[in-house]
């Protein structure tokens, strides 16, 4: 079993022995898409310069695709290990193909549930828009949340060669663009079009914690995205989950 | 600009047609599912109860010379076998229906494979942000792409250059339809991975929690993060966009008003038609604008 961890410039980079793959990038705000400059910071300070690197990317607009392009042409020609791009936006894995066949394209775990039901058994349906991910863009792996302690998904045959990465402790619950932090540090009301973000959720703890009186689980939020907790991994899924990502707030 | 409006039953369609609607969009009540079918709860306040009131519902709206389109935009999941989807597909293909409304990709390709005559409309669930999404769509022969609720005119801007000039687009209207979270990523409804202890409304972000930290250097700030939970955050300039977005010639307005009262649905297409009708004079922004909170302040019954 492969074990990934995501990382940034502020991971305690000494403690990741364990781990055989490093994610970098951003999952959920483009405005949080490292700069080269950061990348070659922390690739400096990686230990080991050999470990497979996987560039996480959010769902973006037109400015987040020219920043992904950008950070795609200074990873092509440089030499260091990144091979995958995990992929949230349908628009990142068209630029792959246009312009970057060099990178393994992966379906990231905000766009699986298009792909892989998890609320039924089994969804030989899915198979035609996977074959289709896989014949027209070269898809080897999708990724998805740990969504379910009961989740059964059984992949048919003809998808064996598909192979599937699970995150956890942290489930995704939801996002936004109108992001809460350049409003918890503005002192006068504004309309959302007035707010730039200033990278202000990186300056807090972060430890705010939502609690609904109708809902058993605690939601955690963390920068533009809510999660919620869950480490247990259902027992039941029968398709080729050979990657666990962790992805620790 | 014109208004395409949500409806839920087939006398919806006679008076908003009368006040200028030229298109219409609806649901259908699938009864393989007790979920969701279309982004709204499968049932007949947000639904047409069946394919015979879907097929009346087309022949009154081709009637008065109108479009109306089929949203199923739901990611399809209860269709445990694809002969099940493709059947639902070829049934609704056959009828007249000038489009059907996808987002999820099983459903697009699926349409392709089996070659629907009909126009395919890409949700706004689909969240197309960047003209690389467009055009990856629209190899799936998507006609017309729904932008995301809060896309901006300046993102837009910014994606029509890189697509083609054929595509046909479509815009919320931002007061109504701009929650804080991004529809279509969000998990937030009734069919979220949480575990309910009560009996859920149909998005949970309806409800106000109780908002903590475990830091006390960020407990300053618990007080405007409750209230921004209690208030949302604030409103988008939709008088400015949409008045941006005519610029862009943006064709269609989308109201998502199924499930709400015809009475209602009349005050606010009344509502939009001002708006549109005083965006063909051509005034400044800042007089669109002034004008525009005047009109509304006139209607007391168009907040959904």
């Amino acid at each position: 079993m492969e074990k990934a961890i995501i990382i940034n410039n502020q991971t305690n980079l000494s403690k990741l022995s364990k781990f055989n793959r490093f994610y970098i990038g951003a999952e959920f705000c483009q405005n949080l898409l490292p700069s080269t400059d950061q990348i070659k910071k922390l690739f400096t300070n990686l230990k080991d310069k050999t470990i497979p690197i996987s560039l996480i990317t959010p769902i973006v607009t037109d400015i987040g695709i020219k920043k992904i392009d950008n950070l795609l042409a200074f990873l092509t020609n440089q030499k260091y290990n990144v091979d995958e791009i995990i992929i949230n936006d349908f628009g990142v894995l068209n630029l792959i193909h246009r312009k970057y066949p060099i990178f393994q394209p992966i379906i990231g775990r905000l766009l699986s549930p298009q792909l892989l039901p998890i609320e039924i058994e089994t969804s030989p349906r899915s198979i035609y828009s996977i074959r289709f991910l896989e014949k027209e863009y070269g898809i080897q792996r999708i990724e998805m949340d740990n969504y379910n302690n009961n989740m059964k998904i059984d992949v048919p045959k003809s998808l064996k060669k598909i192979h599937f990465s699970i995150y956890t402790p942290y489930l995704y619950v939801t996002t936004t663009r109108r992001c809460l932090f350049p409003h918890l540090l503005s002192s006068k009301p504004k309309k959302y079009e007035k707010f730039r973000c200033h990278q202000e959720c990186l300056n807090l703890k972060q430890d705010f914690i939502i609690k609904y009186p109708i809902v058993k689980e605690r939601f955690y939020i963390n920068k533009n995205t809510y999660f919620i907790k869950r480490k247990k991994i259902s027992k039941n899924l029968k398709m080729n989950i050979d990657r666990i990502v962790y992805d620790y707030l | 600009m014109n208004i395409t409006i949500g409806i839920d039953k087939i006398t919806d369609i006679t008076p908003l047609s009368n006040l200028g609607v030229n298109e219409f969009f609806c649901g259908v009540i699938d009864k393989s599912t007790n979920g969701f079918s279309n982004h709204r709860p499968n049932n007949n306040q947000f639904n047409l109860s069946n394919i015979t009131d879907l097929e009346r519902a087309i022949d009154i709206t081709h009637k008065n010379k109108k479009k109306i389109f089929l949203a199923l935009n739901d990611n399809n999941s209860h269709y445990q076998h694809n002969s099940q989807l493709i059947k639902k597909i070829q049934t609704f293909d056959q009828l007249n229906l000038d489009g059907i409304i996808i987002n999820d990709l099983s459903t697009l390709v699926t349409c392709k494979q089996i070659k629907v005559k009909t126009n395919i409309h890409l949700s706004s669930l689909a969240i197309c942000l960047n003209s690389e999404t467009i055009n990856f769509y629209k190899k799936l022969n998507v006609k017309r792409i729904i932008l995301p609720h809060q896309i901006t005119p300046k993102e837009y801007k910014s994606i029509q250059k890189n697509i083609s000039t054929n595509t046909e687009v479509e815009i919320f209207f931002q007061k109504y339809n701009a929650c804080i979270y991004i529809d279509g990523l969000c998990r937030y409804h009734s069919k979220g991975p949480f575990t309910p202890t009560a009996t859920m409304p149909w998005r949970l972000c309806s409800v106000i929690p109780k908002i903590t930290t475990a830091n006390k250097s960020d407990e300053i700030y618990l007080p405007k993060i409750s209230s921004l939970f209690k208030n949302h955050l604030p409103p988008l300039d939709y008088f400015g966009n949409l008045y941006e977005f005519n610029l862009l010639k943006v064709k269609q307005i989308k109201l998502g008003t199924r499930g709400y009262p015809i009475d209602k649905k009349i005050e606010i297409t009344k509502y939009i038609s001002e708006l549109i009708e005083l965006l063909n004079h051509h005034v400044s922004k800042k007089v669109f604008c002034n004008l525009a909170k005047k009109i509304e302040s006139k209607y007391k019954n168009i907040n959904l």
